[in-house]
């Protein structure tokens, strides 16, 4: 898989998000992305074998040319995944009603009722009810208070489509963004289970982005989830975001680690193995201490939970040692 | 007489008990009943079960007529009935301590003015290397044998990290000896955060589990531990307190809360979750003393303080952190409140070894040794075992609270200044926002969030919680159970303060039951 | 005199019993008992008289017995390229 993030532009204010320091940090490009480099972002899914084009952004429905973005894409055969935080713009939203559903999910980011602006909850409730089963509805966790229980009426409501995902929070290497500690997973497993289950008797299953751990569960939990622990434990990997300036990145929050240029023959294998590689001295560094001796660690479930938020644990730092001549 | 508080109306009478002589053989009773608004708290805390009856029922609870026959309260009294799976008892045999207290020194960098541990003018000896090692090797020895592989190890103080030579040995000792022994170490500290950012990287990674003492912004902070010579201590304690939140040690930070600070309990507990992202709050209430009086501080009216810790407790658990007031542990039956009775072994500075970690000179004022045993410098750890045994009933002899449905949750409180004849033989402040915590609570694990409210909004059901002569009630289960003190288990004692890592595997009620 | 410092790139992190070193080729290292203690205390800038004396008192240690240790092991680490002689 492959992202292509289509602009730097948003109408969200997310205190999570981990896109802002990778597309701000190296300007002068802020914006969108041009439609030339479009054409070569869907031609290295095309080179790839890459049968989706994830877009996102920023607010991907924001850019200019959304409508014949969408459009090819859609001429190329691509189904279409659009990472949205909800609040879509009028043009761009009449473009994905008229797509298939077979060729579209929208991946909303969902406000809660609770806390989300009266404005952003409105327009994300027109956007389900004029998308409806085409939505998936997505929720990123960045605190231990996480009540996922508003999501299932949603879906229930506006006949969204039956799957939530679900999203940890992760810290981006700069570290400025906000995030849910590591300290909190336990938490977040337990209410997480909760929500599963019940989701489970209603007819919603739940898929859970990257950088969950196995150990943050209840016991039994996965079982009664229908999940395995590799599924769970094994979702850390370059991901490669293509951004708006034709750098390509292994995902946002490891932004700050460097970046490829796309080139013209480069395939989603090769750029993903270019950041393995870069990675493989990281993998050593897991999330928590207790990591080394993990059951699943050792069987080959679990590499450890999230690059970015393991490496908040790696500490480097100048030392010397002045040592005296021996006696 | 209570222990002061305002508003309190002259308290209900209370059967006079006999605490000239306290008694290890206090009885304690299995199943309580405690007044709540028109209803009754049945309260079994050994058997996790509570339940809410009516008048009638409570009444036929009491005089034991009645209870036969189909319907709700012949199943409540047969649950009640059933023998527990396990009571937690006095400890015997070889010592195996829970943890591992290292006092490094009782020296200070601060001078809260309610200290009761000497805070700057405290003797600011460290302790011997070689006792630091000896006590640590005990402890490993003592755990291998008991096929133990917890090894737990909290810094007390004084401010423990005035002293880094010792922190720095035991660190690396218990590590080496864990490593060596397939242990697993778990390191705590409780401090005043005030050390440097170098010193809080190293807590942050090395360290389990740090209690860190946070009265609150710098209004309250500043005025109850100011720095020496009156200087502020709120601006390195929070970078502290953010610094730690961030690194993957669990944090709880402590506050002590005052007449003053009460009303802001609520506020406080959002600030310090939102600002410094810890895995625990910690509520605790001044202990009253000269200190705290000559500095102008008075102990929170109980009502206030049980009220506002509530909304604490649902505030926290709204926002994914543990709010924890120490005495209202309603997950697991206990035996003590505290280290006390819990094989947990304090190592002073000066090598003695104690069950306690309050002055030695406090424990005399009340009658009480806490010693119970010595580590030298040549490596020798000696245990008296009388002494020993001592600690270990030690808190079965409180007398105040045989009549009270806390005596398995609270246990006590403190043993030196909450047991007779160490303060008053009547319920003080202490004991009465207990009580009303711990029942609100149980009514939260029986789904009655709208019945605590209601009682948290209606005073004089309150002090009918708060001052209720007697709990107790004899529904045969000691014929059933063959008796209480028969019933052997090993009690996991429980760290001197709630955690992340604490996390309970059952709740304390199995359900409502609604009767009539 | 033999100075050290930390090799360019070099990154750790600590493990419940162990701590794990990193250098920028890729280079991997476990440090266990007593070398990660020597690790810790020299990378939080303690002087070499302090490390040795507390190295002594965690490994029950004479003094010139915890210096020769603490001794080979930089050497040791400055051969595999975790530090650098200065």
């Amino acid at each position: 898989m492959a992202n292509i993030s289509l602009t730097s532009t948003c109408n969200r204010t997310c205190s999570f998000c981990f896109a802002r320091d990778a597309l701000e940090a190296h300007g002068p490009l802020r914006g969108h992305m041009p439609l030339d480099r479009v054409e070569r972002a869907l031609a290295f899914l095309a080179r790839s074998r890459v049968p989706e084009a994830r877009l996102l952004g920023g607010e991907p429905t924001l850019h200019p040319d959304f409508d014949r973005i969408v459009e090819r894409a859609l001429e190329l055969g691509l189904r279409l995944l659009v990472f949205s935080g909800g609040l879509i713009p009028e043009r761009a939203l009449r473009r994905l009603e008229a797509v298939p559903e077979a060729s579209l999910s929208v991946l909303l980011n969902v406000a809660s009722p609770a806390t989300g602006r009266t404005h952003e909850v409105a327009r994300q409730l027109e956007v389900f009810r004029r998308l409806g089963s085409k939505v998936v509805l997505g929720l990123t966790i960045d605190s231990p208070g996480i009540d996922p229980s508003f999501l299932l009426p949603l879906i229930d409501e506006h006949g969204l489509g039956r799957t939530v995902r679900l999203g940890l929070a992760h810290p981006v290497l700069s570290g400025s963004n906000g995030y849910l500690h590591p300290r909190h997973y336990a938490e977040v497993g337990r209410r997480v289970t909760e929500f599963g289950l019940r989701a489970k008797e209603r007819g919603v299953r739940l898929d859970f982005d990257c950088g969950w751990v196995p150990c943050m569960f209840p016991d039994g939990a996965l079982d009664a989830l229908g999940l395995t622990s590799a599924e769970v434990g094994l979702r850390c990997s370059p991901m490669l975001d293509l951004l708006p300036d034709g750098r390509v990145i292994s995902c946002y929050p490891l932004a700050a680690q460097g970046a490829e240029m796309l080139g013209e023959s480069h395939d989603a294998g090769w750029m993903r193995s270019r950041f393995s590689k870069r990675q493989k001295a990281d993998r050593v560094f897991t999330l928590y201490r207790d990591c080394e001796d993990c059951r699943w660690r050792g069987r080959g479930e679990c590499s450890g939970g999230c690059l970015s938020a393991s490496l908040g644990r790696v500490r480097q730092q100048d030392f010397t040692v002045a040592v005296p001549r021996s006696a | 007489m209570l222990a002061p508080h305002r508003e309190s109306p002259p308290p209900l009478p209370a059967p006079r008990v006999d605490t000239a002589t306290p008694s290890p053989g206090v009885k304690r009773h299995a199943v309580f009943l405690v007044p709540l608004l028109d209803r009754w708290l049945v309260f079994a805390p050994l058997l996790r079960l509570a339940a809410l009856v009516n008048e009638p029922a409570a009444r036929a609870l009491r005089s034991g007529e009645g209870l036969r026959g189909p319907g709700l309260l012949s199943e409540l009294v047969d649950r009640l009935r059933r023998p527990p799976a396990s009571v937690p008892r006095p400890l015997d045999g070889e010592v195996c301590p829970s943890f591992l207290g290292i006092m490094p020194t009782r020296g200070c960098n601060l001078a809260c003015v309610y200290c009761n541990f000497g805070g700057p003018s405290a003797d600011k000896v460290d302790m011997e290397p070689k006792v630091a090692v000896a006590a640590v090797d005990w402890m490993a020895e003592r755990l291998v044998r008991a096929s133990r592989r917890d090894f737990q190890v909290h810094f007390f103080g004084g401010e423990p990290f005035i002293s880094p030579d010792v922190v720095d040995i035991v660190v690396h000792r218990v590590r080496q000896q864990a490593a060596r022994h397939d242990l697993v170490p778990y390191l705590g500290a409780s401090t005043n955060g005030v050390f440097s950012e170098s010193r809080a990287q190293f807590i942050g990674d090395y360290f389990d589990r740090v209690v860190l003492s946070l009265d609150g912004p710098p209004e309250f902070h500043d005025r109850h531990r100011p720095a020496l010579q009156g200087r502020p201590s709120f601006e390195v304690v929070s970078r502290t307190a953010k610094q730690l939140g961030r690194m993957p040690v669990d944090l709880c930070l402590r506050a002590c809360i005052t007449d003053d600070s009460v009303g802001e309990v609520e506020g406080i507990t959002r600030w310090m979750i939102e600002s410094f992202r810890p895995a625990a709050v910690s509520l605790e209430s001044l202990t009253p003393g000269v200190l705290a009086a000559r500095a102008g501080l008075e102990v929170p009216d109980p009502y206030r303080f049980a009220i506002h810790c509530i909304g604490a407790y649902r505030l926290a658990a709204r926002m994914g952190v543990r709010a924890v007031y120490c005495a209202a542990e309603t997950e697991r039956p206990r035996l003590s409140f505290c280290p006390v009775g819990t094989d947990a072994l304090i190592v002073s500075p000066e090598g003695r070894l104690s069950a306690c970690y309050l002055l030695p000179e406090d424990w005399r004022a009340r009658g009480l040794d806490m010693d119970v045993g010595r580590v030298d410098a040549d490596g020798r750890v000696s245990i008296d075992a009388v002494a020993l045994d001592r600690a270990r009933t030690l808190p079965l002899g409180k007398p105040r609270c045989e009549r009270c449905f806390c005596q398995w949750t609270c246990a006590g409180g403190c043993h030196v200044n909450q047991t007779p004849p160490g303060c008053s033989d009547r319920y003080t402040a202490f004991c009465i926002q207990t009580r009303l915590v711990t029942a609100c609570l149980l009514l939260r694990d029986l789904g009655g969030e709208d019945l605590a409210d209601e009682l948290l909004g209606d005073r004089r059901a309150m002090e009918r919680v708060g001052e209720h002569a007697w709990d107790p009630v004899d529904i045969g289960t000691t014929e059933a159970w063959g008796g209480i003190e028969d019933r052997v288990a090993a009690a996991r004692p429980s760290l001197p303060y709630g955690g992340a890592s604490e996390r309970p595997r059952s709740t304390i009620a199995e359900g409502l039951a609604w009767l009539g | 005199m033999t100075d050290y410092r930390v090799g360019r790139g070099v990154r750790w992190s600590v493990g419940r019993v162990t701590l794990t070193l990193a250098d920028a080729k890729g280079n991997v290292r476990t440090l266990r008992y007593p070398e990660a203690a020597v690790f810790d205390l020299v990378s939080r800038g303690r002087p070499f008289a302090k490390v040795v004396s507390l190295t002594a008192h965690i490994l029950s240690l004479d003094a010139a017995g915890a210096e020769a240790l603490v001794r080979s092991t930089l050497e040791e680490w400055a051969d595999g390229g975790f530090l650098e002689r200065v």
